[in-house]
């Protein structure tokens, strides 16, 4: 029990490189940017916000008390409180204002988005449990404005914890293998005549063209209706390939020769990106895509740089496979395998 | 399990005993509630479920009963609600504040049948088309109509069962049509049901089948003031 529990603190106390979380900063801040310009400019998010006593679409009871307090969600109110959203996620994106800017951002989305709860979806949950992650990646410390001016370079190689990172995997396998086992709608399967993608792609509420063609391609949307339930609920297994990864038998050597990410994660690009061009989720496809920078290990992410033309850190291997990289003394002392 | 030469402090510890938390919070959220009081196992979809289910497993080799086969859902799934309903009680107020909320029914079922959005504007001369979903004729305030949270929740407006907030909704077209549009007389909002023909149909047809309008509502755009009695 004890060599367990051991294991089990060293595991989350493990070092990483901020690369991949900084990137994932990046990309949620550009999703939110999104989100609230679109909400301003057509006008959505003041008729959604506002509340039903100050002429939107909002129920009456939503806002919040200090928000009472200033007179309600009025049009007025809710336009000032997305443009705080702007700046929060632009500072956000600037990486400045360390943990503090990410936890005041969680804190005004989730206060936001709960002016009229029902009218977000997935992607809303994507964005609160990424902004909480945030709050202890220490992403700011690279890729951002404040490595800049602290150390003189845009993007130094930074040591950070490794646990946000690994959290936001588990997140994202979580996600994706439940949303597929809770899949059990009969269309998904062959007593439904496996439809679920044709009538989804019919659905007025997430359509975005007109798809009447699709019945020329049934047999092609049975095939994926099958792949996509399969492919959701296989990302359970990229949880086992981790843990084998970490152990030296058959089965070690089996996942440190085959990348399992790349199959999941290569469709996953497929998906999201095709989903984003033909139907309307709000920004479920861009915030999901930028989770996936939750699977850049140290070395992939060495790799980038040094395509890029910058400097690389010493891999700190919690996920790497065994190439010969050497022993290295990593800044916190502590000493990393390749 | 690999060496990376750490050395463990008392901070480690409290940080492992936080995070296995986290994962049992967000994983019990997530995990939905098995629904297995008899009321819930007469529900068409569950009952459905079952016996596809059922089916399933006798295929597999596994024989059983369909009653059986309840029987066990009701015992496991019972055992696992009580798990559940307890990791949630704590686990909610960690979602509210924390913004960790897991809900991962996405198209978890897929209806054959849906509706759209409709408003018509009468001028005085009858009823036009204002704005339909997903037409490029009928287009005024596309973009606010076609945006994610506007559709989201005009969304819930498909089934006729779900009508609350349609009063907010009406209310608010009635408003924003009497604004842009002065000298118009009334106006006309509701939802179309459509079907989904099978693929062979709409092959041929090219078009979803129209069934009828539901929460239909007609509104006067400037009511005429009511007199002052003596």
């Amino acid at each position: 029990m004890k060599k367990w529990w051991m294991s089990w603190v060293s595991f989350w106390a493990e070092p990483d490189q901020a690369d991949a979380m900084a990137i994932f900063r990046i990309l949620m801040s550009l999703t939110l940017l999104q989100l609230w310009f679109t909400e301003l400019w057509t006008g959505a998010g003041q008729g959604i916000y506002t509340s039903f006593e100050h002429g939107g679409l909002a129920p009456k009871g939503a806002a919040p008390d200090w928000l009472m307090a200033l007179g309600g969600a009025t049009d007025g109110a809710i336009v000032a409180i997305l443009w705080v959203a702007v700046a929060l996620t632009l500072a956000l994106l600037a990486g400045v204002g360390g943990w503090i800017t990410p936890l005041l951002l969680g804190q005004w989305t989730i206060m936001i988005f709960g002016l009229h709860s029902g009218t977000g979806g997935g992607h809303d949950r994507l964005i609160t449990n990424g902004l909480w992650l945030l709050v202890f990646a220490q992403s700011h410390r690279t890729w951002s404005l404040s490595a800049r001016l602290k150390t003189g370079q845009w993007a130094p190689v930074v040591e950070v914890p490794a646990w946000p990172r690994r959290l936001m995997i588990f997140q994202i396998i979580l996600m994706y293998f439940l949303t597929g086992i809770n899949k059990q709608g009969s269309a998904w399967f062959a007593s439904g005549d496996y439809r679920a993608l044709y009538d989804t792609f019919l659905l007025p509420s997430w359509s975005k063209y007109d798809m009447t063609w699709i019945g020329d391609i049934f047999p092609f949307l049975q095939l994926s209706t099958i792949a996509a339930w399969w492919w959701e609920a296989g990302f359970l297994a990229l949880l086992f390939w981790y843990w084998a990864k970490r152990t030296d038998g058959k089965l070690g050597r089996l996942a440190k020769r085959y990348d399992l990410r790349i199959p999941l994660l290569v469709t996953g690009l497929f998906v999201h990106t095709s989903l984003w061009i033909i139907m309307n989720l709000g920004p479920f496809s861009p915030i999901t895509i930028a989770f996936y920078a939750a699977f850049l290990t140290p070395e992939d992410v060495n790799g980038i740089r040094k395509r890029l033309g910058l400097s690389t850190g010493p891999a700190h291997g919690s996920e790497v496979s065994d190439r010969e990289l050497g022993v290295e003394e990593l800044p916190s002392g502590q000493k990393g395998h390749a | 399990m690999r060496d990376f030469g750490l050395s463990i402090s008392w901070k480690d510890h409290v940080r492992a005993v936080l995070i296995a938390v986290h994962l049992v919070l967000i994983t019990g959220l997530a995990i939905e509630v098995p629904l297995v009081s008899p009321k819930d196992l007469k529900k068409p979809a569950i009952a459905a479920w079952i016996t596809r289910t059922s089916e399933k497993l006798n295929d597999a080799g596994l024989s059983m009963s369909r009653e059986e086969f309840q029987d066990q859902v009701v015992i496991w799934g019972g055992g696992l609600r009580t798990v559940l309903l307890a990791i949630r009680k704590p686990g909610n107020v960690y979602a509210k504040y924390a913004g960790v909320k897991q809900s991962w029914q996405m198209f978890a079922g897929v209806p054959t049948h849906s509706a759209y959005f409709f408003i018509e504007i009468d001028h005085g001369e009858g009823f036009e088309p204002l704005y339909t979903a997903r037409s490029h004729e009928a287009a005024w305030r596309k973009p606010f109509f076609d945006h994610g949270r506007i559709r989201t929740f005009i969304n819930h407006f498909v089934r006729k069962k779900n009508g609350k907030g349609w009063k907010r909704l009406s209310r608010y077209v009635r408003t924003t049509v009497g604004e842009a549009f002065p000298d118009a007389k009334r106006v006309r909002m509701g939802m179309q049901a459509v079907t989904f023909p099978p693929p062979e149909v709409l092959k041929e047809t090219r078009a979803v089948e129209l069934d009828e309008r539901f929460w239909v509502n007609t509104q006067d755009l400037h009511p005429e003031p009511t007199e002052d009695k003596p």
